[in-house]
């Protein structure tokens, strides 16, 4: 618009200004698509791991649950970052086993010339052997209970060799002091006049965290892999 | 004048978890055996000052203990060494001392079995896994029981270590 000499504002025609404004509004439009495509789609992700991928202990459910987070579906980010820690806990304790010496083993029989005598002797034997090695070494503390979670040591666990069930992995400690010989004894039967633990019971008290983990693990891996695998097929 | 086995060998609680001033045994079947030391036991000098009391009850105090080698063959000694229970061919050096009786050797064996509880407990058995819980005192006096019932140093070493 023009002013005019005597003040007045008056009208100019312009045929090109309706153009130009439609060219503007498609320029700024294209800019606009432009730097949204920089940017990724709204709720894009680190994408979800293949198959096999997804199996990695660690890094496969870490991965998936870094996924779901970025998607939205918290249920599976919450799930899948469990099955991550859950690994972390799995390695902290192996690690933790093989510093204590992690298996026990004998030897004095690595001697070439191993005499009659020393073959006589029962060199896994649980409470003259592998129960003092088991306390020097910290898996038991003074006066704490190892209990055969596994492998017992009676019953159908008599038949199976002392080299195989008297060693760390199978020996789950109790809780110290008397509580810790109470739970031990309601593992296998009445004691002092308490009922015998229900099988839910003794799978709490009597089977290891790191046991626990594992069977978490074995199940929830494969089901984390299947549930990643039939979201992508949809 | 060298050992004669089996032998039990005395020595004070040693490692990460011991107990200031608590006396052990360990027990030697052979000289082969006693020869052979694994890397815990040197690490923290398990051997250093043990009296050893062989089969016709004399005695002697290990006053060195020299690594010569390591306990073939390579892979087992490999993975024991990741275990910390790599074995070593070891040299002691060995000082007399006066022989000791059968009772003497009965009366340091069970103080030592009496004060280290837990080396010797049979914790399925007190808990009742075959049978009546037993009692964990009564448990240790059995075994000082047995101690004492033996007539030889090797009739002890059979009823603790060949059962």
């Amino acid at each position: 618009m023009a002013r005019m000499p005597q003040g007045q504002p008056r009208p100019v025609p312009d045929p090109d200004g309706d153009r130009y404004d439609e060219m503007l509004r498609q320029e700024r439009l294209r800019r606009a698509r432009a730097e949204a495509d920089e940017a990724g789609p709204p709720g894009a992700s680190v994408g979800h791991p293949e198959l096999l991928e997804s199996l990695i202990p660690v890094w496969g459910s870490g991965r998936e649950a870094v996924a779901d987070f970025q998607e939205g579906d918290y249920a599976g980010a919450a799930l899948n970052g469990a099955l991550a820690a859950s690994d972390l806990f799995l390695a902290g304790a192996i690690v933790k086993g093989v510093a204590k010496g992690g298996v026990y083993t004998v030897g004095k029989m690595a001697a070439k010339k191993a005499t009659k005598k020393a073959t006589k002797t029962t060199p896994y034997n649980w409470d003259a052997k592998v129960r003092p090695w088991m306390g020097a070494q910290g898996y038991l503390a003074k006066g704490q209970a190892g209990h055969h979670w596994a492998i017992p040591q009676n019953g159908w666990g008599k038949g199976v060799p002392e080299r195989i069930k008297n060693q760390p992995w199978n020996i789950k400690p109790m809780p110290e002091g008397p509580a810790g010989a109470e739970m031990h004894g309601r593992m296998t039967g009445r004691y002092k006049g308490k009922p015998k633990f229900n099988a839910l019971e003794r799978y709490i008290y009597g089977t290891p965290a790191w046991s626990k983990t594992a069977t978490g693990a074995a199940v929830g891996h494969p089901a984390a892999a299947a549930k990643a695998e039939s979201e992508k097929r949809r | 004048m060298s050992p004669t086995f089996p032998a039990i060998g005395f020595r004070q609680d040693v490692g990460r978890y011991a107990t200031p001033g608590l006396e052990k045994f360990v027990e030697f079947s052979s000289s082969e055996d006693f020869a052979i030391c694994n890397g815990w036991e040197l690490k923290y000098g398990a051997r250093n000052g043990m009296v050893l009391v062989d089969s016709e009850l004399r005695s002697w105090r290990v006053v060195s203990v020299t690594r010569l080698g390591i306990v073939p063959p390579l892979w087992s000694f490999l993975l024991r060494f990741l275990l910390q229970q790599a074995p070593y061919w070891v040299d002691q050096e060995l000082e007399p001392l006066e022989p000791i009786t059968l009772d003497q050797l009965k009366d340091r064996m069970a103080a030592s079995v009496l004060s280290n509880p837990d080396d010797w407990r049979d914790d399925e058995a007190i808990a009742g896994e075959d049978g009546p819980p037993q009692d964990e005192q009564e448990m240790l006096d059995a075994r000082v029981a047995g101690i004492r019932a033996a007539d030889s140093v090797e009739a002890i070493w059979e009823f603790l270590y060949c059962r």
